[in-house]
Order: C-alpha cells, then sequence, then structure tokens
C-alpha cells in the first residue's frame, strides 16, 4: 500500500508501544474518569480470555495441515486453550438488545475512518511516479551481471 | 440520539488516533506517510469538532477521553464475535482432509 519497498529499516517502535499499551491496560493510572474505567475494566476482563485464546489459535493454526501435514501435539495444545478461551468468554459475555445500537453505531465509526483511510493511501499511490525510468547498466555492471549468471548457469550443468 | 452520534464520532477518532499510532510505529524510508497522516488528522479534527457541538459543555480534553472510552467499551462487545468467527474458520482448517478421487 503506501508503505511498499525493501523496508529493511523499518521503525522499530512498533513493539515498544504494543507492550506500553498492555502495561496500560493491565496496570491503569489514578484519575481515569467515569467511562476510562469502566473501558479499563472492559478491557482487563477481555483480556482475560483474549490473550489465551489469540495463543491458542495462533499455536493451532501453526499445527494445522499444510500439504494435508499436520502437527498433532501443536494442534491439540492450541485448540485446548483456544476451547479453554471460548469458555471463559461465554461466562464473560453479556449481550443484549441495548448494547446493539451503541456497537453498530461504533463500528460504523471505524469503517468510515478506514474507508477514508484506504482512499488516502490510493491517493498516495497515484501520486508522483517514483524514480522514473531506471538507467540502462554501464559497461562495467554489464560485464559484472554477466559473470554472475555465467558462473551460475555452470554450477547448474547448464553450459 | 445524541449518544449514538458521539458513539460514531468518537470511533472515528479512536481509528484516526490509532492509524497516526500505527504510521508512527511502522514508519521507514520508503513511507510516503503525509497525504495518510493529513486525512487521519482531519479526521480526528471533525470528530472532535462534531462532538462539541454535541457535548458543547464540556471541554476538547474531556470530550476525546468520554467519547474515546466509551467507543473502546462498544466496540469490545465485537470482539467474541470476531474471535468465534476466527475460531470457526481455524476448526474448519483443522480437519480438512484429502479429497479423494481422480484429481
Amino acid at each position: 500500500m503506501s508503505r511498499m519497498g525493501p523496508a529493511f529499516e523499518r521503525s522499530k517502535l512498533g513493539g515498544l508501544i504494543f507492550l506500553f499499551g498492555l502495561f496500560l491496560a493491565l496496570f491503569p493510572p489514578g484519575g481515569l474518569m467515569g467511562p476510562e474505567a469502566a473501558a479499563s475494566e472492559s478491557l482487563r476482563a477481555t483480556l482475560s480470555w483474549a490473550i489465551p485464546g489469540a495463543l491458542g489459535l495462533f499455536i493451532a493454526a501453526s499445527g494445522a495441515p499444510i500439504y494435508y501435514v499436520s502437527n498433532l501435539p501443536r494442534l491439540i495444545l492450541g485448540w485446548i486453550l483456544s476451547l479453554y478461551s471460548l469458555s471463559v468468554m461465554i461466562v464473560e459475555w453479556n449481550p443484549n438488545t441495548g448494547m446493539l445500537a451503541t456497537t453498530v453505531s461504533s463500528a460504523a465509526g471505524v469503517l468510515v475512518t478506514v474507508l477514508i483511510y484506504l482512499y488516502s493511501i490510493r491517493l498516495t499511490e497515484s501520486m508522483g511516479q517514483g524514480d522514473g525510468v531506471t538507467k540502462p547498466l554501464e559497461d562495467d555492471e554489464i560485464e559484472h551481471v554477466s559473470k554472475i549468471l555465467l558462473a551460475n548457469l555452470d554450477e547448474g550443468g547448464l553450459q | 440520539m445524541s449518544e449514538l452520534l458521539t458513539l460514531f464520532f468518537g470511533s472515528m477518532a479512536l481509528s484516526a488516533i490509532v492509524i497516526v499510532i500505527h504510521m508512527i510505529s511502522a514508519f521507514h524510508p520508503y513511507h510516503r506517510p503525509t497525504p495518510t497522516l493529513v486525512a487521519s488528522l482531519l479526521i480526528l479534527s471533525l470528530a472532535v469538532y462534531a462532538m462539541s457541538m454535541i457535548n458543547g459543555e464540556m471541554s476538547y480534553m474531556e470530550i476525546i477521553r468520554k467519547s474515546v472510552s466509551e467507543s473502546i467499551l462498544s466496540l469490545l462487545n465485537i470482539l467474541p464475535l470476531i474471535y468465534i468467527s476466527i475460531a470457526i474458520i481455524l476448526a474448519r482448517v483443522s480437519v480438512s482432509q484429502r479429497k479423494s478421487g481422480p484429481v
């Protein structure tokens, strides 16, 4: 999308920000407003099943069949964790009709923002043509590339 | 109705903040973040402005804190459904077997 390319120098802040957010979720600071305290409490209740659930699904996915060969111990361990998480979730989740409208309203807000974001990415991609037409190879570069190709063809028995 | 609108704009503000944090976290030299960053900040500003029209007596910071918290609360309600959906897809993958018969 808007950040394609061989990004070996990608920012390493993601992991730190994730850990910082997780720390704040588990140990919220004092002085929270009413809705903030409720959100923090709900987040902690959600994490109690979401962390083992995510871990279980990840392990189960890693043990799932690839070309019809599965890793049974991983699959079983993953599903044990996932089923435990499902049982905790069912106990804690109390859906009611009142929350339907609020949830739909919030989801609509997220959807609108994501659509605008995707459109802005499309706009970014349509802007500019990067570095333009690539220059042809110099003579010494042609010689260097030819040597590499010929050496590889010789090794593969394709003389 | 004002509660639903607050949640709608609060979710917009929350998503815009998440996108900005994501762009900072994943930045690299080939990134062209200006249009997406401007779009996200514009969405955030418009959402806060709309919420200030609905909740006139509160300051901007109070509006952001209240509406984003309520949005998080209501979005967490969807999480079990998403989890169940992924679990069903993974269950189907886990039991998939080679089809017998000619290719």
